[in-house]
């Protein structure tokens, strides 16, 4: 599958604070590529550098085959950036702030308005198209975002941190829109986030740290690698199980064992059966892969 | 793209009555000052100058001299108020919004400027009728063509002007807090500098002096000769009661204490428009990132 967007040795200073370390990576076509790190960690930068909002010190960045810093305009017509704050108008109605926006595309008014209907209603936004943008939630303002940032109908999207400070609800109501309209649309989706969970959704994790990428792959891979499942025991008996596995974390008569595998546990499981009170089971997650890593590049 | 962008500053410094009223309150407050006693003090003080003259004409005087400040500061406070959209802009990074779109930064710069200008473009024609309706009703001192032209181009003139000149000093600000601050503080000593609510007569002559190195007073000194070219002629008939009372209500043009031409002060507001216009825009080009 073509590459969108090809990363070459891009690196960005901040007079001695280098934000961004000689970064290369690559982003496929109709793919989702999450950006995985802490605040600080060079996210941001990276995504305003790929979307022409600043110049990379060096480094070369291709986008849809354009190049940034000599396309840029061409390269602003083929994306859409949802960023992490909302920078909609707030005395305007979410109607007219998409209007004025679709305005910059220059697309027509009649075809504008046609598309925001059923953006707004693809995101079921329409009974808020004539309310202030000032006055929506946070969820609902996420979502006129969204639709936004798709008005020009962008091959890819940038999602900026897109859920922070949303609730629960709200977060995975944005989700589900975003992966709809991925199906539908048959979008690139280039994420940022600090939300471990939210990169499971994604084809490709970069986790990066301190400007430079420390690991990636799928999320299987980065869990396989830098995850491990764990079985939580809670014993009547522990000292055959200590005699077994000197290693396992205690405390109290809970132990915490790390497992290669669901058939190792089962097979602890049943080897301990009667000195079991309780137990738990649970595989490994981005969190613990981001921990890890995080923890081994320090 | 200029347009649309312009369009965008003016619906939402329009949609901010606030704004708005704030933006023409200076004038406000001149003119209720005006009407409810500093007019009476200056027309009682012109009639003992002047006591051959009759009531109507001195009214007429005053009312035309107060004014034509009263037009001026609104050129002033408005195309100020205008930039409050770039200041939001910037307090709340809202450039990247832009950034992202096939709008180039140019553009962006002159979309703020020329908002700036069009605001205060509006505010000021509506003040500048509304003076000709008070004129018209109560002193029947309406201006004639050539001067009512004069005054509009004048207006025009300021408009870009202070346009250009407070696209460079709102650069500065970071804050809706500083951005009111500046508002305030303008409007209250910039009715001062433009001679407005004392006559420059009144005041010492190093205090003059510094007046007109600002463009406030020259600007509204330009409005005054427009505003009371006729009711000066109905007040006065010997030319040294015309002298004292060009002098004393600041109808003569200077820059510092020298004597200029209109033709020059244009120049120099020309050339100040230029220099303002072109830091201006390369200080908003550096804060859109």
């Amino acid at each position: 599958m073509a590459s969108i967007v090809s990363v070459s040795h891009l690196t960005k200073r901040y007079g001695d604070t280098v934000a961004v370390d000689n970064l290369s990576f690559e982003v496929e076509r109709g793919s989702t590529f999450a950006f995985l790190g802490t605040n600080g960690a060079g996210k941001t930068t990276t995504i305003s550098c790929v979307t022409t909002l600043k110049e990379a010190t060096s480094g070369e960045i291709r986008v849809n085959g354009h190049l940034v810093g000599r396309d840029d305009r061409s390269i602003r017509r083929s994306i859409g950036v949802v960023f992490q704050e909302s920078l909609l108008d707030p005395i305007l109605t979410v109607r007219e702030n998409l209007v004025v926006r679709a305005s910059l595309y220059e697309i027509p008014r009649d075809e504008a308005c046609r598309r925001i209907e059923h953006l707004a209603s693809v995101l079921e936004l329409d009974e808020f198209l004539g309310r202030r943008y000032g006055r929506l939630s946070g969820g609902q303002r996420r979502r006129a975002d969204i639709v936004r940032a798709l008005l020009h109908n962008p091959e890819l999207l940038f999602l900026d941190e897109p859920t922070t400070g949303l609730d629960p609800d709200s977060r995975e109501k944005v989700w589900a829109t975003v992966t709809a309209l991925q199906r539908q649309l048959g979008l690139t989706i280039f994420l940022t986030t600090h939300y471990m969970e939210e990169t499971e959704r994604a084809d490709l994790v970069h986790v990066i740290d301190h400007g430079r990428v420390v690991a990636a792959g799928t999320p299987s891979e980065l869990r396989s690698t830098f995850a491990r499942d764990e079985l939580r025991l809670v014993l009547a008996d522990t000292r055959r199980f200590d005699r077994s596995f000197p290693a396992a974390r205690r405390a109290g008569n809970e132990r915490n064992l790390p497992v290669a595998s669901t058939r190792k546990a089962l097979n602890v499981l049943a080897d301990f059966e009667v000195d079991i009170v309780d137990f738990e089971f649970h595989h490994g997650t981005m969190d613990d892969v981001f921990l890890n890593i995080t923890r081994g590049t320090q | 793209m200029i347009y649309r962008l312009t369009r965008r500053n003016l619906t939402v410094f329009f949609r901010d009555p606030p704004a708005v009223f704030f933006s023409l309150l200076s004038s406000l407050i001149l003119f209720v000052l005006f009407i409810a006693f500093l007019g009476n003090l200056q027309t009682q003080a012109l009639h003992d100058q002047l006591p051959d003259a009759s009531n109507a004409s001195v009214n007429a005087f005053v009312h035309s001299w107060v004014l034509a400040s009263v037009v001026m500061i609104a050129t002033m406070t408005t195309s100020l108020s205008a930039l409050v959209v770039f200041v939001n802009d910037r307090v709340t990074d809202g450039f990247r919004d832009f950034l992202v779109t096939p709008a180039t930064r140019v553009q962006m710069i002159s979309g703020y400027l020329l908002a700036s200008f069009v605001v205060s473009m509006i505010l000021s024609s509506a003040v500048l009728v509304f003076s000709q309706v008070f004129l018209g009703i109560f002193d029947h001192a309406v201006l004639g063509p050539s001067k009512l032209f004069a005054a509009f181009f004048s207006m025009v003139g300021f408009c870009l002007l202070f346009a250009s000149i407070w696209s460079f000093f709102v650069t500065f600000v970071k804050s809706n807090a500083v951005f009111m601050s500046l508002g305030t503080i303008i409007g209250t000593a910039g009715g001062f500098l433009a001679g407005a609510y004392i006559t420059v007569g009144t005041l010492p002559t190093g205090v003059v002096t510094f007046m007109n190195l600002l463009p406030l007073n020259p600007a509204a000194t330009l409005m005054r000769q427009s505003f009371t070219a006729s009711t000066l002629d109905s007040l006065t008939s010997t030319e040294q009661a015309t002298t004292i009372v060009r002098e004393e209500y600041g109808l003569n043009l200077l820059v510092a204490n020298t004597s200029v031409s209109a033709w020059l002060l244009w120049f120099l507001f020309v050339l100040l428009f230029a220099i303002f216009l072109f830091i201006g825009s390369r200080r908003i080009g550096r804060r859109l990132g």
